[in-house]
């Protein structure tokens, strides 16, 4: 992470061809299949890109870590961080150092090759999902024919080294934080995959400039709008299903500090607990990314008369939006319960995603070679009439909920509940 | 050379995941293993060309069937413990999984697999018939249970750069039966879950 700093500096110096060059490492110098590109060569290539995906990854880190704590201490109405240096921007450099510093302990009873695998492996998942990451047209690592499946299974493997930290430290706490934590992933990622493949099967691709291709102004777009506007249902699905998934307030029960300290990294210290922090960030940006791509069009500009401003910018802009929705849920919501949040994603999520997915496979065969505003029309019309019938069950079942307890639990007013059951019936 | 390289590399990590497996004394420790083993497999199916197969072998493998042979063994086992799993039937297991092998490394020398001549994809199958590393992956492969069933898409895989729509049309065409069959299993073992959590 330090070494890394003076590489950064040495682009800084070639700031007016940066974006050139990236472009230029990303696409042109990528191996076409049959190409007389040598061994060597994509080997440099390939260990170039994963290079400049590490330090945007890890400058974004670092500042979202100082975002965080500025935007919720604002929202409670406090300043944040501000001593070390202007705005208290030198924040970051002072945690790390801080961190890596302390002592590095391994607990006696802990198994320690398991204990110290879960530390380090808990990083990978969280950044090798930014290879399919398209930062601008061109800007793309790898643009494979899968890239959103990549993305997602490359995500699911993030259990093991929860497991492995849990299990290898040896502690009744950790070991909870453990279970809960892959009880909780592996439920929230059946509605997460469920909520993009509304979005998939109007694209008709699994390819990240394939999908961002297929929405706004610029492409072969399929009715010319982003996907939110076609899939809300779907972005509010993944949007929460993404916040348990990387384990984020209101949905961070694993690591429920009130009940069972810090769940599976309590036995961490030092820089092998920074790790895990590490890769909560990641896993934020990356996360907000890949919904940018799938949601809100990726590089592309909501208008196309915006389309001289570099797609880059667009992708930032709207990556760091979804990271401000996740620390504003943060500042707002509080914690569920275990059996809440279980119950949420089984009974809530899941079914509302395939009736999602259902409506929205039935409308893109209706609708298919329609003009795009018919096609729009159309769409909204479909979800509006869901979430509709959400709120009417939703209300139904709070009325049939609140006349059974009355009924049930206190027989004095046995009458009041038989009354509101009438009234509900 | 690279695709030599490359599948070295997976199928050494394959091969070695199985290896850890049989030799770590802790059962926690051997299901660990037995996920390395997993992605190597997929490593295979990617060197291959059936990029969608891998990623769902990942998916599927890694983040699923591996956290619920975690979650089995926390809840049939002394978790915190750190004594030895029953061993005593190692002979026979011996004998069990050196049968398997060799009727499946017979099998996968006698298949006529498909070729497809002058293709990036190809060259990497020819490579591997050749190879005598082949035959032990192709064990390591059987031993997830997954390689047999799956040969058919092999050959789709090579065919075209988006094997996912080929995939997809065999499976809603070709195999539509089967398809449906196994849905309904799932469905089964669902319900029955369902059933026995409620009692």
């Amino acid at each position: 992470m330090l070494h890394a700093l003076p590489l950064a500096e040495s682009l800084a110096e070639t700031t007016t061809s940066l974006s050139g060059w990236l472009t230029g490492l990303f696409s042109g110098t990528a191996p076409e299949p049959g190409a007389s590109s040598s061994a060597a060569g994509i080997i440099v290539a390939s260990i170039l890109k994963a290079t400049v995906i590490v330090l945007i990854v890890q400058i974004g880190m670092l500042y979202a870590t100082w975002g965080e704590r500025k935007i919720i201490g604002r929202m409670q109405d406090r300043l944040g961080p501000n001593r070390v240096g202007l705005f208290g921007l030198a924040q970051p450099f002072a945690d790390m150092i801080k961190m890596l510093t302390k002592e590095d302990i391994t607990p006696t009873a802990a198994h320690k090759w398991v204990y110290n695998l879960g530390a380090i492996l808990v990083v990978p998942p969280a950044i090798i999902g930014f290879a399919v990451v398209a930062l601008d047209r061109n800007l793309i690592a790898a643009d494979l024919s899968i890239g959103a499946l990549f993305f997602f299974a490359i995500g699911s493997t993030a259990v093991m080294p929860i497991f492995m930290a849990g299990w290898g430290s040896r502690n009744k706490y950790a070991l909870l934080g453990a279970m809960r934590a892959v009880a909780q992933v592996v439920s929230y990622e059946i509605p997460q995959v469920l909520s993009i493949v509304g979005v998939l099967l109007l694209a008709g691709t699994l390819s990240m400039n394939g999908l961002i291709h297929s929405q706004g102004p610029i492409g072969d777009a399929f009715p010319g709008v982003w996907f939110i506007l076609l899939q809300p249902i779907g972005f509010v699905i993944f949007l929460l299903a993404t916040t348990a998934e990387i384990e984020r307030t209101p949905f961070d029960i694993p690591e429920a500090e009130s009940e069972i300290i810090a769940g599976y990294h309590t036995e961490y210290a030092g820089i092998k607990f920074g790790l895990f922090y590490l890769a909560l960030y990641f896993v934020t940006i990356s996360a907000s990314a890949v919904g940018a791509i799938l949601f809100l069009g990726g590089w592309q500009p909501p208008f196309a008369f915006l389309a001289g401003i570099p797609g880059w910018i667009w992708m930032t802009a709207k990556t760091l939006a979804l990271v401000f929705v996740f620390m504003w849920l943060r500042g707002t919501l509080p914690r569920l319960r275990v059996d809440q949040l279980m119950a949420f994603a089984w009974k809530v999520l899941v079914p509302i995603s395939l009736v999602n997915l259902m409506v929205t496979g039935l409308l893109a065969k209706l609708v298919a070679g329609r003009a795009p505003l018919m096609v729009f029309g159309a769409f909204t019309v479909a979800n509006v009439a869901m979430v509709a019938l959400l709120i009417w069950l939703v209300a139904g079942w709070r009325r049939f909920n609140a006349a059974r307890q009355i009924t049930f639990e206190r027989p004095a007013v046995q009458a009041v509940g038989a009354a509101l059951r009438r009234g509900a019936a | 050379m690279m695709e030599m390289l490359a599948f070295g590399l997976v199928a050494g990590v394959a091969v070695g995941g199985a290896i850890g497996v049989v030799a770590a004394r802790n059962v926690f420790v051997s299901a660990l293993w037995l996920v390395l083993s997993f992605i190597g497999v997929a490593g295979i199916y990617a060197i291959l060309g059936a990029d969608f197969l891998a990623a769902t072998q990942v998916l599927i493998y890694v983040g699923a069937i591996s956290v619920l042979i975690l979650f089995a063994v926390m809840l049939t086992h002394h978790v915190m413990g750190d004594e030895r799993s029953n061993n005593r039937q190692a002979f026979l297991a011996f004998i069990v999984s050196s049968s398997v092998v060799a009727a499946l490394g017979v099998l996968a020398y006698r298949t006529d697999w498909p070729i497809r001549p002058a293709d990036a994809g190809g060259s990497v199958v020819t490579a591997m018939r050749g190879d005598p590393a082949g035959s032990s992956a192709a064990s390591a492969a059987a031993q997830t249970g997954a390689s047999t069933a799956l040969t058919s898409t092999v050959d789709l895989a090579l065919n075209q750069d988006s094997n996912v729509v080929r995939l997809g049309q065999a499976l809603m065409t070709e195999h539509l039966l089967s398809f449906e069959i196994i849905s309904l299993v799932l469905l089964v073992a669902l319900i029955g879950a369902i059933v026995i959590a409620r009692d």
